[in-house]
């Protein structure tokens, strides 16, 4: 007898897939560019507790905050691999305090934004609700004054 | 010339109104003994301006013959005064009446004065002045299919010896009405005087033979008897034997007298035989004398002798007749004393046939035995039901007369009228005696009886059955009674004067039936809504008063160019409700303001038309009903609003976070480019 795999089971063993995808990656990049590796995990900590921290499914927060901490790490990163991608480099710019603050605060202004932007377009679609909820009032008061009996 | 007797006036003259647009009844010249019995007035005729002319006032009760005055309008026979018009007039109490306006009789009357003597009168004149123009008279009746049934010495005029009789006026009442039961034939004068019926030409050459006997004897025959006696006799002894006793007549005389009172009407010889009194008096018709018993039987006060006496006292003792009946009685009588098996037998086969219908009606299948039984008995007898006893074409008036008879008789006869109705009297009656009448015709008749009858509501009954057999017959309800209204078209006027005097007044049952009977039927159904309680939980509101006004508004078709405020004032107030019918408050509001305008203007139809608006109607069915669509939608749309807002909370949030997403590509991109640049 043959036991069918159900599908919960296939997703999660295609997740499993990916992050061991995602581990040998990191690997890769870790062994091929080390200095590089060890400059971003520290301009992109914040990233990295976001992701741990997110458990929305697809870490929308994580997203938008790794978008932000990428944009901030563009200039650090650009000056290793210009300054040749050595350790020394790496570790010279990464005690740059203001490459880490600059990178620090994108990824907090990344959070912010995931914050913030949901709450305003909350507050408008609440405001548009509410009217639409007052038209309908007075159109039924108008229907119910127009035709009182019966209906 | 005329020569009637004018007295003095005893009435109040008041305003004359126009009879057929040309007649003025002249209530301060009466003329006495003119009407045959009836009041008659001079007239002033302001269109030929002839002065030979006279108004008979019906009474109430007793309508005009419409079929007569239809017949014989414009006709132009001799010796007899012919309906020229008739209508609504003035009475001098005030309110109406109807009158029948006929020419002034030359001469007058017959009937001598109270407590003079009826002088002998020669046979040449008897001849000369009464039989022949009589004769000549009739038989032009006789051709116009009508009859006169007024024969009586009050109501034949002579103006001298040498001048022809002139037949007065016989169309202002039902036929017969006044005829005293001596001038009628035995089965005719047995009837309700206003049952007789329009009878036949051989019953008014009956009424003629018995003013002949009566001018050549010189007095009024067994006037010592009451009528039933008089009847009796008539049967017993044959109606001249009876009427002449133990007078000598002159021989020619006798002999035209004693065919003119056969008793079977097709032993009497038509009018235009009498005409020619020597023909008259060659016909000789052998009719068998009537069978006479051995021994009387007993019914009531009553011995008879024969089988016609024995359906008299039948039909004036029908209790005790049916006993008699049930017990074999008659029928051992009618074999063993009269020596008639044939009809013993064919009593005997009415009562098995009785017998055999176990689930008949009591109340109606005795009457019925003893109708049936007389029509066995004296196949010329008329319809005798539980004491009441007319011919079948006498229902018409004779309904119109119950109409007017006090209270506690009147529901014993309208009982008695309904029950003969109700079970088909008049078709079994029919079948009883085949070869006098048409049992077809007489069935035909009868259900058309019963089916006015058993419509239900005001516009069927008694009182419509009343107004479709007499259609002279005025209105009588208490609203417009005063008003003498016959014709449809003079209703609404009455009603608009009795609105003018009284804020609201509504159709009553008289006037329902009224305008059922004149429409024939083709209101019935908002009529018939007239005479139901109006039920809020059934009835859609103002139901009756959008019923009435539809009534109305049909009625003020036949004066369209007239207005009715009085009425139209009255009619919104029953037709306001109706209003509620209509769905949307503005267009009520609307409707309204147009109801008050059209009321004002007294226009009844622009009322209808306001409140009956079919098309708008459906448009405001069907607005309503896409409010109600709308407005349940909405409830349930506010109904779903909390499920709302957590789906907002989620879907700004969601937004938000890509939103923020955007915006941090957009960043890397940027930064990218600058690092790159720099």
């Amino acid at each position: 007898m043959v036991a069918r795999k159900s599908p919960r089971a296939g997703s999660d063993s295609a997740q499993g897939s990916r992050h061991w995808l995602y581990g040998l990656l990191c690997g890769v990049v870790l062994i091929a560019a080390t200095p590089s590796a060890l400059l971003a995990g520290l301009l992109l900590m914040p990233t990295v507790m976001a992701a741990v921290a997110d458990r929305q499914p697809g870490r929308p927060i994580a997203r938008a905050v790794l978008l932000f901490g990428l944009a901030g790490s563009c200039t650090p990163l650009n000056m290793l691999w210009r300054a040749g991608h050595g350790m020394d480099d790496a570790i010279a710019i990464g005690s740059d305090l203001h490459s880490i603050a600059l990178a620090w605060v994108f990824q907090a202004g990344g959070w912010l934004l995931t914050q913030v932007v949901p709450m305003i377009i909350g507050l408008f679609a609440e405001a548009q609700d509410t009217l639409t909820l007052s038209r309908m009032r007075h159109r039924q008061q108008t229907l119910a004054d127009e035709w009182d009996q019966g209906s | 010339m005329s020569q009637a007797r004018t007295t003095p006036a005893t009435e109040t003259a008041t305003e004359p109104a126009l009879i057929a647009g040309a007649y003025a009844v002249n209530l301060s010249e009466p003329l006495a003994d003119a009407g045959g019995g009836l009041p008659a007035f001079t007239v002033h005729d302001h269109r030929n301006r002839r002065l030979d002319l006279m108004a008979v006032r019906c009474a109430p009760g007793a309508p005009p013959r419409s079929v007569s005055l239809s017949t014989l309008a414009g006709a132009k026979f001799d010796n007899m005064l012919l309906p020229l018009a008739h209508g609504g007039g003035p009475l001098p109490a005030g309110g109406r009446a109807y009158y029948v306006i006929t020419p002034k009789p030359l001469g007058t009357p017959l009937a001598p004065a109270a407590g003079g003597q009826l002088p002998p009168w020669r046979e040449s004149d008897i001849i000369n002045d009464v039989l022949r123009p009589g004769a000549v008279a009739l038989d032009q009746l006789a051709a116009s299919g009508v009859t006169h049934r007024g024969i009586r010495l009050s109501n034949l005029f002579h103006s001298g010896p040498g001048h022809p009789v002139t037949l007065g006026c016989a169309w202002a009442g039902p036929p017969a009405l006044l005829q005293p039961g001596i001038f009628e034939p035995p089965y005719s004068a047995q009837c309700h005087p206003a049952g007789r019926g329009e009878g036949s030409i051989a019953d008014d050459v009956y009424a003629l033979g018995v003013i002949l006997v009566i001018l050549a004897i010189g007095r009024i025959p067994m006037q010592d008897l009451d009528p039933q006696a008089q009847i009796r006799l008539k049967l017993e002894r044959g109606s001249f034997a009876a009427l002449v006793g133990d007078c000598r007549l002159p021989s020619s005389i006798a002999e035209i007298a004693r065919n003119m009172l056969a008793e079977d009407p097709e032993h009497r010889p038509p009018p235009v035989l009498l005409a020619n009194p020597a023909a008259a008096r060659a016909r000789r018709v052998a009719s068998r004398p009537p069978q006479r018993a051995a021994r009387p039987i007993d019914i009531g006060d009553l011995s008879a002798w024969d089988a016609r006496t024995l359906g008299f006292a039948l039909a004036r003792a029908p209790d005790q007749g049916r006993h008699m009946l049930q017990g074999a009685s008659v029928e051992r009588w009618l074999r063993r004393m009269l020596g008639d098996p044939v009809m013993a037998t064919r009593i005997e086969d009415l009562l098995r046939a009785q017998a055999a219908d176990p689930v008949a009606d009591p109340q109606l299948a005795n009457p019925q035995l003893i109708s049936t039984a007389i029509a066995t008995l004296d196949p010329l007898a008329p319809l005798c039901w539980q004491g009441v006893t007319l011919f079948p074409d006498g229902i018409g008036p004779l309904l119109a007369h119950i109409g007017a008879v006090p209270p506690p008789d009147r529901g014993n006869l309208l009982a008695a009228m309904a029950s003969a109705i109700e079970s088909e009297a008049a078709s079994h009656w029919g079948q009883a005696r085949p070869e006098h009448c048409d049992p077809a015709v007489l069935r035909l008749d009868t259900r058309m009886h019963r089916m006015l009858l058993r419509i239900p509501g005001w516009s069927g009954g008694i009182a419509r059955l009343c107004y479709s057999l007499n259609p002279l017959l005025p209105c009588r309800s208490p609203l417009v009674a005063d008003a003498c209204v016959v014709r449809l078209h003079e209703l609404l006027p009455a009603m608009e004067r009795r609105a003018a005097e009284s804020n609201d007044i509504a159709i009553d049952q008289d006037i329902a039936a009224f305008i059922a009977a004149r429409f024939n039927g083709r209101m019935d159904s908002d009529l018939a809504v007239l005479a139901d309680r109006e039920d809020p939980d059934i009835d859609p509101p103002g139901h009756r008063g959008l019923a009435q006004l539809r009534v109305l508004t049909r009625l003020a078709a036949d004066n369209a160019t007239m207005a009715w405020p009085a009425l139209s004032r009255s009619a919104l107030h029953s037709a306001r409700p109706a209003l509620a019918q209509w769905r949307s408050r503005t267009t009520r509001t609307a409707r309204a303001e147009a109801l008050e305008t059209a009321c004002s203007r007294g226009a009844l139809s622009a009322m209808l038309a306001v409140l009956e608006d079919p098309h708008a109607r459906e448009t405001d069915t069907l607005a309503a009903q896409h409010a109600q669509a709308e407005r349940r939608a909405i409830a349930a749309e506010m109904a779903g609003n909390p499920n709302r807002v957590a789906s907002r909370a989620i879907a700004s949030r969601n937004t938000g976070q890509e939103i923020a997403a955007a915006i941090g590509v957009a960043t890397l991109a940027v930064a990218a480019v600058l690092a790159a640049v720099s």
